[in-house]
């Protein structure tokens, strides 16, 4: 065991690493879709790898607990991965034929690998320098869209993200000045309950995740920035951080470093952010009259139902994982969705009326969307129903029943927008059958391939543990 | 084994309908019904192993590595085979009188394999899990067969409809998620655990808001009248005949045996919902001038019936309260068939422009004077046996306190007289002159509802002897009596 476990996290990174320097100087040598196809390849291999460590090991820390990696660490990055693959995939009409298509893909294969690093980071200053990372990536991957509204978005996340920073460091300068480490084994022994200074470094700390994972209040910048990125780049910016940032909040809140005995407030400050995420994002997501600024709002709920699991504690552990992975899975799905329609229909607003006549056009497409919107919902069948059951369950294990009260009505709202999309798809449609243009490109696009693909993992991962029964899924992610 | 075959068959006919049927109308519904009635044979079948005490047949699982984990467990027992034969036939039916629809059918009657296969998960779960899963899956197929399929206002009636039934069942998965952590148990139909006695009104409420809905009771029944107006005939004869059901069936079979003694105490509570729903029901039937909407109220005042039934608590108040459901399963099933066929011709569900169909259109007229007669509780039909069982327990457990029912009782003959009267009897308006009576295929589907009506209002002990075993077993778990 001791000598393969390093494979959970060297190995995919250098992969990953090979993979983008050779994408980048095949773009150079004006090889375009071989560079793309090379970063594909290589997000590819380390998904691969990351999901045969997650199946085969279990989690063991690596250079004397600066990273831990292996278990439910790898099954998360591993999705991470596979999001950032299907991203370039579904993008690949531009990907592969322009020089900052190829950037886009190298820069999201370099975010997955920071995502994968903050995932199995044990050291403060390590999670605080790839959270910068991976937000830096973000910054560019916004501005990437071109035209003046992406840069204002990604102004503003920039200027957003920036302040958020300042509280990182100031807080990592707390806890340090204080008590001598970044380690969180070290932070962990030395952390008292009743010092104010941890108490201020963990407020500090917080409000710094809570703006990453785009939370009440910090979630402003994220419905401007989902609408105006790319669908295809937003698929990735929407979920894999998410992942990444509730992952590493594991590691720093209730069971760890401010842990709920020592820091009782901690846990009513996150439960507060939660209940309040689920209700802003809900109402909000119910305005909305564009496709992906509703998505935008209802990631805001959706990250506040992942909280929910967070402040349950140890019992949360898992079922706050599997609620990252199968939310990530769910609005990628969604987003490729979008990236496909896009592309089918280059004129459309982006609205979501403006998906009239959707179904009688691509009736698989629209299935896609479908299987997307009610894995968002919630519904069972599809994904997303077990990481809400999970975490509803670790909530209620945990006493706050109130809270999975606010979830589970929360999510009966979220039917409000989310089930204008089913109503506005199957409807019929207001252009003229001589109207409508026909999709750009012969054959079958890239993007509807990864719509359909990333919907059928959706309905695997929603109708399987059927089958196998839902021991399998904990045991996936059993740390 | 054979328990796993109605929930298997319709889904494999999901998929033979979509990749064979494809686009051809008479093809997919070929398909369809072959499907339909092969469920419905295997129905029959779980009926002859439950008589011969066949164990093998009446349950099956896959067994996860740790034991009670895995999903897939069905059984059936004498308290769900009423209703999954009931669901085996009414599919048959719903695609039978589904045969001419105009827009995609092979969706439809797709989405309507796919909702025979959910609502049979639904009756057949014997794991809390899946019988949520089940629950809502339901929504999905439904939903989509009233937003496309319905009438004007589809759209807005599909998105409440499942808005409101989500936001019951949203409730009922927190307290599915209470009682499991509470009897560290998932099976359902070897017997729920009892939820711990602190927790048991909780529990009990958190179900109920969920199943209530689904029933439906009335400050929740808002989603009905649009729902069943507003959906295709196949889509109100499965949402009356069978959807409805569930509420029911879940209330017997999930939240009295885990909540025994916050049932007993809520039962006045539910009484006083049932005579409301019978009363009310009925009075809001009496005042529409849509033929589709007064058969949507007076489900409303049946289902009424059924809950105070069930709140008597007793034996025979449980086999009462299936009889109703089976019986308004088989004659709000009729009536939705002749108000679509009626709708078919003439393009108006609006009373007051009918009249003296009876008179032009004789085979019609007659078969909408049975309905409602069937509906309105007419002895030797299949409504009377469960509604006077439901009245006579109601009687023995609240006294007097249900005398106000009587009014409901006197209400449903009267709406149902002043249907027949509108729009069977007098003279015939003049723009239905050269209107068509029912057809070969409409006859058959008619005489398929007709025969177990008078079947069942003969001889209820059918139904009554597959319950009362279990329903026993219930009224024991609440001290009741009998």
């Amino acid at each position: 065991m001791e000598n393969v476990t390093p494979i959970s996290l060297w190995i995919p990174a250098a992969i990953v690493v090979a993979g983008i320097v050779l994408g980048l100087l095949a773009d150079a040598l004006r090889r375009r879709a071989a560079g793309a196809g090379i970063i594909a390849a290589s997000l590819m291999a380390a998904f691969a790898v990351c999901g045969w460590t997650g199946l085969t090991l279990t989690p063991a820390p690596l250079l004397d607990v600066t990273f831990v990696s292996g278990g439910v660490l790898s099954v998360a990055a591993s999705v991470v991965y596979l999001i950032a693959a299907l991203s370039v995939l579904s993008g690949w009409k531009q990907v592969a034929s322009t020089h900052r298509g190829v950037t886009i893909a190298a820069i999201t294969a370099f975010s997955a690998l920071g995502i994968h690093v903050l995932i199995s980071s044990l050291d403060l200053l390590t999670t605080i320098l790839v959270l910068e990372t991976i937000a830096i990536a973000g910054y560019a991957l916004v501005s990437a869209a071109g035209g003046r509204r992406a840069d204002e978005a990604a102004l503003r996340y920039f200027v957003q993200g920036g302040v958020a920073t300042g509280f990182t460091l100031l807080g990592l300068a707390v806890l340090y000045g204080v008590f001598g480490s970044t380690n969180y084994l070290d932070l962990y022994n030395a952390l008292d309950g009743g010092s104010r200074v941890a108490a201020l470094g963990m407020v500090l700390i917080l409000s710094a995740f809570a703006f990453k994972l785009g939370a009440a209040p910090f979630h402003t910048w994220a419905p401007d920035v989902y609408e105006v990125t790319e669908p295809s780049t937003a698929a990735f910016l929407a979920s894999a951080p998410k992942i990444g940032a509730l992952m590493a909040l594991l590691m720093v809140f209730p069971a760890g470093l401010f842990n709920a005995q020592r820091f009782p407030s901690g846990t009513t400050a996150i439960a507060v952010v939660a209940a309040a995420s689920i209700v802003i994002g809900n109402l909000g997501g119910l305005r909305q009259s564009s496709l992906t600024r509703m998505l935008g709002y209802s990631g805001v709920a959706q990250v506040g139902y992942g909280l929910i699991g967070l402040v349950s504690g140890v019992i949360g552990y898992e079922e706050t994982a599997i609620f990252a992975v199968t939310y990530a899975l769910g609005v990628a799905a969604a987003f490729f969705a979008v990236a496909a329609i896009r592309e089918r229909r280059p004129q459309w607003d982006g609205s979501i009326s403006g998906l009239a006549g959707l179904a009688a056009e691509a009736p698989v497409l629209a299935a896609s969307m479908v299987v997307a919107v009610l894995s968002l919902t919630g519904i069972p069948l599809f994904v997303g129903f077990w990481g809400k059951l999970l975490v509803f369950t670790s909530a209620i294990s945990a006493g706050l029943t109130w809270l999975a009260v606010v979830g589970v009505l929360g999510s009966v709202v979220s039917f409000g927008y989310y089930g204008k999309v089913l109503i506005a798809m199957y409807a019929p449609g207001t252009t003229s059958p001589g109207e409508i243009s026909e999709p750009s490109g012969s054959g079958v696009s890239s993007a509807s391939v990864v719509a359909v693909i990333a919907a059928l993992l959706v309905v695997v991962g929603g109708a399987g543990p059927l089958i196998t029964g839902i021991s399998e899924v904990l045991r996936l992610f059993t740390l | 084994m054979g328990v796993l075959f109605p929930v298997l068959l319709p889904l494999v006919g999901v998929i033979v309908v979509v990749l064979f049927g494809r686009g051809d109308r008479s093809r997919s519904r070929l398909l369809a019904s072959i499907f339909a009635l092969a469920t419905f044979i295997v129905t029959l079948y779980l009926a002859v192993a439950l008589h011969d005490g066949g164990p093998d047949a009446l349950r099956w699982g896959i067994e996860a590595a740790i034991p009670g984990t895995g999903f897939v467990m069905l059984a059936v027992d004498g308290l769900s085979l009423p209703l999954v034969i009931l669901t085996g036939f009414l599919t048959c039916l719903a695609i039978l009188s589904s045969w001419e629809v105009g827009e995609s059918p092979t969706a439809h009657h797709a989405l309507l394999l796919g909702l025979e296969a959910a609502v049979m998960a639904v009756f057949l779960a014997d794991n809390l899990i899946l019988f949520y899963v089940a629950w809502e899956a339901v929504l999905i197929p439904m939903f989509f067969l009233i937003s496309v399929w319905g009438h004007e206002n589809r759209r807005a009636a599909a998105l409440k409809f499942f808005i409101y039934t989500f936001a019951g069942s949203a409730l009922m998965l927190i307290g599915i998620i209470v009682l499991a952590r509470s009897v560290q148990t998932l099976t359902i139909v070897g017997g729920v655990g009892t939820a711990d006695p602190a927790s048991q009104s909780l529990v009990f409420w958190l179900l109920a808001a969920g199943l209530l809905v689904k029933v439906p009771v009335v400050p929740l029944h808002t989603w009905l009248p649009d729902a069943h107006v507003e959906a295709p005939t196949a889509g109100s004869i499965m949402l009356a005949g069978v959807l409805l059901k569930m509420g029911g069936y879940g209330l017997l079979r999930v939240a009295l045996p885990a909540a025994p003694e916050a049932f007993s105490a809520a039962a006045p509570v539910l009484a006083v919902l049932g005579g409301i729903g019978i009363v009310y029901g009925a009075v809001l039937a009496l005042g529409q001038s849509d033929l589709k909407r007064l058969v949507a109220y007076s489900s409303v005042a049946h289902m009424g019936f059924m809950l105070l039934a069930i709140s008597a608590g007793t034996s025979a108040g449980i086999g009462a309260a299936m009889l109703i459901m089976v019986s308004h399963g088989l004659v709000s099933g009729l009536s939705f068939f002749l108000v679509g066929a009626v709708y078919q011709r003439t393009h108006t569900r609006e009373i007051a422009r009918f009249g003296g169909l009876g008179s032009k259109i004789p085979v019609f007229g007659g078969v909408f004077v049975f309905a409602a007669l069937a509906s309105l509780g007419l002895p030797g039909l299949s409504g009377f046996p469960g509604e006077l069982l439901s009245v006579l327990e109601g009687f023995s457990r609240f006294g007097w306190w249900i005398a106000p029912v009587g009014v409901g009782v006197v209400l449903a003959a009267a709406y149902n007289l002043y249907a027949v009267r509108a729009v069977a009897h007098g003279t015939l308006a003049p723009e239905w002159t050269d209107i068509a009576d029912l057809s070969t295929r409409e006859r058959i589907i008619a005489a398929a509802f007709i025969v177990p009506i008078v079947f069942l209002g003969l001889w209820p002990a059918t139904v009554l002897s597959l319950t009362d075993p279990v329903s026993k077993v219930l009224a024991l778990t609440m001290g009741g009596g009998q």
